[in-house]
């Protein structure tokens, strides 16, 4: 019998990013690169796992607008397309490459690209939401959701739109994974006291908050962090991540993959090589852009970057799971003393912190799960629903505001570059409303044309395009992107006003902007019961 | 930039560049202190928030700021991204005179507000002046555990917030329940236009007690049992028309998805040997990375 738990969570999202008005779309790329270095590595991992009979236990979230990409058929049909072309920049790397290291890393990139396009072509048919769902079938894996469309909902100003985010999120999730969310990731965890009876109404029983919440709740938690508490408001729980065992993986100053035998994430051939050489593989309009192609390693706190070494870099992964494990035990073992009932803890992380930013990510997780299992008694993994259903009477507390951003509140979403999309997001929320009262039960294209609102309004909501704002990497993206849904939405509301529907505009829209095809805007309605 | 590069600029380009850095108390600098405190920003942060071409921040950067940091990595695409060229329109004002209070953090709220071009109109008619001559204030009120009615609150006190529509409010009271009443003040004149919603700051004092609830664990089960069921019921491929390539990779996909083996269980009190996770011991060992 263990004496501890430890539940890893990987939070999977990317905002909804499809053009199919172009041939080639830049931020798409998002959704590329985190495929293959994150979503099928993992899935990867867990036919490995599997076949070895190596027992695990693992939450993921993959949200809403993820599970609408991964299952789309243009973006599918284009990431074939550029893996094709990454795997012809690969194979010429290996005719470039001479000796030594780089040669080494060439072969192995061709090797995992080939392999892992190979993998998403014929294993898995391209379906990887069926994989995913396949594995938490088998009892490895526990999928949560998110707010549909990943919206900071403090920041919201209707009950009825979070009502409405949660049905198409339990929706959504319902139809991809075959059933109820049991857990949601709250966007951001930003979390305010009313939105605890909204979960459970929703049929959700578990949420993730973040860790100083537990201190300044009424009362503080009297287990920390490591046990999840009842919510006053509603009977629902709350997990918190453990900050000492996350900062360890995610620190930019103390974490793991700051190590400098790790591959260095910002010197990629894309940058690195000549423009008449790599221009085939780099934005058609001639910008330089990642590849995904990279051969330095972090070396230090110096330009002059050495040579990656793969095998350096393994040993690496494995003595640092091994330092983790070490450290979760020792930890278990404190806390078990002094609480009545097993100890859990907590670390959610970005999945696409594993294998995109830190690249030795998956096999460092591979490691720790193998190690887990093999090496010790102490800790065993678990999921948040494992140890509800083993433990289901908990500390009740009211849970304040809070989010996991800086200063743990909403600075990061309200803050000067990105305040001005408050105004027009709330509007789009009165009118929606509006709307649905007042054609409740239309049918045909009014129906359409209400549908596509929502979707717009849910679109210009994702709290990415705030984060973006503020954090200064594809500014003008965010910024018109949110302008474009606000633009879409407020068309449409005047068409639909005065009763002038204009059908061309209207299937273009549904034809761009095509995520949740089943939504439906009597959610909207202020009637509108979650449970039932 | 270096510091040559940005002692030559004028003041008014520093505050620009100041700005996209997020310097705080940038306006009551003197010119050296901005070339100081840009520096400073731009050691600090990782990327540079103008369109880097080729220069790229090095592993340094990592030990040094925030875990955003790391989160905005999956965002980071090495080129600045690319407008959507599609005619955009974004209204300044939705013509309805309201203002809206939302929580920051503890001690600070956000409000914007919006004023009808008919109201207005209406105003300048009562008092008689034009709009650039009165001015748009904020009363504050503290209305913590009060049903506000415009006279009853806790304190009050009045911000002028400048032409724009929004505006960050200092509090500093957490715990507490506010309201923000837009308001015009012109000459002796003074009206009010619109009250926003009442928000609460997060309080952030620790408070002791024990009480104990059970969770209602009753979907989980549910949920359970529902993929129980589903467990053994593996989708059927067709082979029929798969060539045989195709046929070998669906065999082994179904043998994969059938249900595991006895000894796939946990293996209590059984274990195997250490796993020592070399890449060089052990056959199942990941090899490649």
């Amino acid at each position: 019998m263990a004496q501890g738990y430890y539940a890893l969570m990987l939070h999977a999202h990317l905002p909804f990013v499809r053009h199919p008005e172009r041939d080639y779309f830049l931020e798409e790329n998002w959704l590329f690169e985190a495929i293959t270095e994150t979503y099928l590595p993992l899935l990867q991992m867990f036919e490995r796992l599997t076949r070895e009979g190596v027992p695990f236990r693992l939450t993921m979230s993959i949200t809403p607008p993820l599970v609408n990409m991964l299952q789309d058929s243009l973006l599918q049909y284009r990431y074939k397309r550029h893996m094709e072309k990454l795997i012809e920049l690969a194979e010429k790397e290996k005719a470039r490459t001479r000796d030594g290291r780089e040669k080494i890393m060439a072969n192995l990139y061709h090797r995992r690209f080939s392999t892992a396009l190979d993998y998403y072509l014929h294993d898995i048919n391209m379906d990887m939401i069926a994989r995913f769902r396949e594995f938490q079938e088998r009892g490895v894996l526990d999928i949560v959701t998110c707010s549909a469309t990943h919206t900071f909902l403090p920041l919201v100003k209707r009950q009825e739109t979070i009502k409405a985010q949660l049905a198409t999120a339990r929706d959504c999730h319902r139809r991809a994974f075959g059933v109820n969310p049991v857990g949601i990731w709250l966007a951001e965890c930003g979390f305010y006291p009313p939105l605890a009876p909204l979960l459970h109404q929703t049929g959700l029983v578990y949420f993730f908050a973040e860790a100083a919440t537990f201190d300044t709740s009424d009362p503080q938690a009297v287990y920390g962090v490591h046990a999840p508490v009842t919510c006053r408001e509603a009977p629902v729980a709350a997990f918190a991540r453990d900050m000492e065992a996350s900062s360890q993986v995610w620190h930019a100053k103390i974490g793991y993959p700051g190590d400098f035998a790790y591959r260095e994430f910002y010197r990629d051939i894309g940058f690195d090589l000549d423009f008449d050489y790599i221009k085939p593989y780099i934005d058609p309009e001639g910008i330089r852009i990642n590849t995904g192609i990279k051969y330095k390693s972090i070396t230090g706190p110096t330009e002059d970057k050495q040579a990656y070494n793969p095998f350096t870099a393994i040993e690496r992964a494995s003595q640092h799971a091994d330092h983790f494990l070490s450290n979760r035990i020792a930890q278990i073992q404190h806390l078990s003393r002094n609480m009545d009932r097993p100890p859990l803890v907590v670390t959610p992380f970005d999945a696409e912190l594993f294998g995109h930013w830190w690249y030795e990510g998956p096999l460092f997780l591979e490691f720790l799960i193998k190690k887990m299992h093999y090496n010790q008694d102490v800790v065993a993994m678990v999921t948040p629903a494992d140890y509800l259903e083993r433990y289901p009477v908990n500390q009740q507390v009211s849970l304040p505001y809070s989010s996991w951003g800086e200063k743990g509140y909403a600075d990061f979403w309200l803050s000067e570059p990105n305040a001005w999309i408050y105004q027009h997001l709330h509007t789009m929320e009165d009118r929606m409303v509006e709307m649905a009262v007042n054609h409740r039960g239309a049918q045909g294209t009014l129906a359409r044309a209400l549908n596509q609102c929502m979707r717009e309004l849910f679109l210009a909501q994702s709290s990415d395009w705030a984060f973006i704002m503020r954090n200064a990497t594809s500014v003008q993206y965010a910024e018109r992107r949110t302008k474009n849904h606000i633009n879409r939405f407020n068309t449409l509301y005047e068409q639909v006003k005065h009763g002038t529907i204009d059908e061309a505009y209207l299937a273009e829209l549904a034809s761009r902007d095509n995520i949740f095809p089943d939504i439906d805007f009597h959610w909207f309605l202020p009637e509108f019961q979650l449970h039932g | 930039m270096n510091k040559q590069e940005l002692s030559k600029l004028s003041k008014k380009k520093l505050l620009e560049i100041a700005k996209k850095w997020a310097v705080t108390g940038r306006h009551a600098m003197r010119k050296a202190e901005l070339v100081q405190e840009i520096l400073a920003q731009q050691k600090k942060a990782k990327p540079s928030p103008m369109p880097a071409k080729k220069s790229k921040p090095s592993g340094k950067a990592l030990k040094k700021s925030s875990d955003t940091v790391v989160r905005r990595a999956k965002f980071e695409l090495g080129a600045p991204g690319k407008a959507i060229d599609e005619d955009v329109f974004v209204p300044a004002s939705y013509q309805k005179t309201e203002i809206q209070l939302l929580v920051k953090n503890p001690t600070e709220l956000f409000a914007y507000w919006d004023v009808a071009r008919k109201d207005v109109h209406a105003l300048e008619a009562q008092l008689q002046a034009r709009e650039k001559d009165f001015q748009y204030v904020l009363l504050v009120h503290d209305v913590t555990l009060v049903d506000f009615n415009g006279h009853n609150a806790n304190a009050s006190f009045e911000l002028s917030p400048g032409p724009a529509n929004r505006f960050f409010v200092q509090v500093d009271r957490a715990g507490a329940a506010f309201c923000v009443e837009l308001a015009v003040r012109y000459k002796q004149h003074f009206k009010v236009l619109a009250r926003s919603n009442t928000v609460a700051t997060p309080k952030t004092h620790k408070t002791e007690g024990l009480a104990w609830a059970e969770v209602d664990i009753k979907p989980i089960k549910k949920a359970k049992a529902k993929l129980k069921r589903r467990q053994y019921v593996k989708p059927l491929i067709s082979m029929a028309n798969l060539p045989d390539k195709e046929k070998v990779r669906t065999q082994q996909r179904i043998r994969r998805a059938a249900p595991a083996a006895p000894e796939a269980k946990p293996t209590a009190g059984k274990r195997k040997q250490p796993y020592v996770g070399s890449p060089y011991v052990g056959s199942t060992y990941p090899t490649e990375i």
